[in-house]
């Protein structure tokens, strides 16, 4: 089976890099911001969300980091990610790409705003 | 209980990604347990989980060794868009098949009801076909609304309506394929070209109506370092003006750069204007600029547009000396839009001799609506009449009054613009200059 390549990056990678922009966050903290960042049109499923994590983790874009403050002794132990700064620059990238896409669209006349 | 189910359906996954991240998944089948509740929610949440399953244990299976193959690093996951629901049906019984072989399968009924409930939700709850049913609403509901001719509006209503009872949409799986589907068939009754779907897999922006004032400083900045695409501003010998205009940039970022133009070929005895790059832009450049060369107000038509008050050209303007100096137009089979209104009007109102090629032909414009995170459509709201004839310039493009190749074009419209003004010959010859000595 022909495997998705980096680029074009795809869209449930960009978005776990996208929730991390501000915050290191948890598997189910990275769930809930794309849901709420996309307006709840993406709901990531452990199977996706874990398996773009790994992606993610073996191309160095994010990293794993020791349980935030908030976990007291006892809890369960929770793995919170970190984006790099190369995924950082691969999510600025990615947005650029969609910035040109915008533009094309607006010079196509299938965006309002620009007349002709 | 939900949880011993999807603790089960997890081992589907293969064995080295469930040891790094199983519990991980689990403690996120929890937390989202937890969170959701409430009947339908609940099914939501099963539909994402069942078709999280779909989409990635397959990814998950399909080649981890070759993560590096050829040097190019890759992603396995196959995408986080819903799979088809007949996959999923598929995917769901593969699901029961694999469970029932397995001897991990407790003997407890109840687990067994469990998952073929979640897979009646995947068959019953159908999301495409009332995704699809939702689409087709809209769709009808913007065409009947906005789109310009009423009469056109119900026969294409119709048509829809007509295919999706012969089940022509609920065979169609891809949602850029409904898009096009969609187009042809709005096209079909109307052939309007300017009508469409649009399906873009990216979530289409909300925009609000109209430029943001970021977007406005940007375009302000941008102006400012092209010049507002005012290429070239120049007298060429014989004082004939030359002016290269790359664009009609909106009057509010350029207006003064515009009136600068003007006046420095304010002195000319013609005036040549380079439309042979000009790829469009705003009708109210079109109109201050068109202005110049009249001495009373003039209707520079706009199909796209109803007339308003600026589609007349404040004529005359105030010490200006152009209004009765012949004009040349160059124009190339890429002149287009805007650029083409101002070679149309100016043609049609023989103040201009058009030089060059045939130009491109885009006089409409569909305005954007937008449907959904996904789908839009562009719909033609508004044909203005029009003056002159009963055609404009879409797809046949303007045609030059004299033909030439678009690199010739200069040197052409120099000597015609050169030329002698007072002979009888050339005042036969060229609408613009009898326009000039009336």
């Amino acid at each position: 089976m022909p495997k998705r390549k980096l680029d074009p990056l795809p869209p449930a990678a960009f978005q776990i890099l996208l929730s991390l922009a501000d915050d290191d966050l948890h598997g189910y903290g990275i769930m809930r911001n794309v849901a709420e960042q996309t307006g709840g049109r993406m709901r990531l499923g452990p199977g996706t969300l874990y398996s773009s994590i790994q992606s993610l983790l073996e191309e160095k874009l994010i990293e794993e980091i020791e349980a935030g403050e908030g976990s007291k002794p006892g809890q369960e132990r929770r793995r919170y990610y970190r984006l790099t700064p190369a995924g950082r620059k691969l999510a600025r990238a990615e947005a650029d790409r969609l910035a040109d896409l915008l533009r094309v669209a607006r010079t196509k006349k299938i965006l309002r705003g620009d007349y002709v | 209980m939900s949880e011993k189910v999807y603790a089960l359906l997890l081992r589907l996954y293969p064995a080295d990604f469930l040891r790094e991240y199983g519990e991980d998944a689990l403690q996120l089948f929890r937390d989202r347990y937890q969170d959701e509740t409430g009947f339908f929610v609940r099914l939501r949440l099963w539909w994402d989980l069942l078709s999280d399953l779909a989409v990635s244990v397959p990814g998950e299976y399909s080649g981890r060794e070759g993560v590096f193959a050829g040097g190019l690093p890759s992603f396995q996951i196959l995408g986080n868009e819903s799979p088809h629901p007949a996959a999923l049906l598929v995917g769901a019984l593969l699901t029961l098949a694999s469970l029932g072989a397995s001897s991990l399968v407790p003997n407890g009924t109840p687990r067994w009801g469990q998952l073929l409930q979640a897979s009646t939700v995947a068959d019953d709850g159908n999301p495409d076909a009332a995704m699809h049913n939702r689409l087709i609403d809209q769709v009808i509901a913007n065409v009947r609304e906005h789109y310009f001719d009423q009469n056109l509006a119900n026969q294409m209503a119709d048509a829809l309506r007509e295919h999706q009872k012969r089940g022509d949409y609920s065979r169609v799986t891809d949602d850029g394929e409904l898009a096009g589907l969609l187009t042809r068939h709005l096209r079909d009754v109307s052939h309007d070209m300017h009508l469409e779907v649009v399906y873009s897999r990216e979530t289409l922006p909300n925009r609000p109506q109209g430029p943001t004032p970021e977007s406005q400083t940007r375009y302000r900045q941008e102006m400012e370092q092209a010049n507002c695409t005012f290429e070239k501003v120049q007298m060429l010998p014989k004082n004939v003006g030359y002016l290269k205009l790359n664009s009609f940039p909106d009057v509010s970022a350029c207006e003064s750069t515009a009136v600068a133009a003007m006046a420095s070929l304010n002195h000319a005895d013609a005036i040549i204007f380079d439309l042979r790059e000009n790829r469009g832009g705003f009708p109210d450049m079109v109109s201050l600029i068109a202005a110049y060369l009249f001495d009373h107000p003039e209707y520079m038509y706009n199909p796209r547009e109803a007339p308003t008050e600026r589609s007349w050209t404040k004529s005359p303007v105030p010490g200006n000396r152009l209004a009765d100096k012949p004009v040349f137009v160059l124009t190339s089979a890429s002149t287009w839009s805007g650029a083409e209104q101002f070679c149309y009007d100016l043609k049609m109102l023989k103040r201009a001799t058009l030089v060059g090629e045939t130009t491109r032909g885009g006089a409409h414009a569909g305005v954007w609506r937008r449907i959904d995170d996904h789908f839009g459509m562009g719909i033609p709201e508004v044909r203005a009449i029009n003056p002159f004839s009963k055609a404009d310039w879409e797809r046949t493009g303007v045609v030059p009054d004299i033909k030439a190749k678009a690199s010739d074009a200069l040197q052409i419209a120099e000597q015609l613009a050169a030329a002698p003004r007072s002979t009888t010959h050339s005042a036969a010859l060229l609408p613009g200059l009898r326009s000039a000595h009336r």
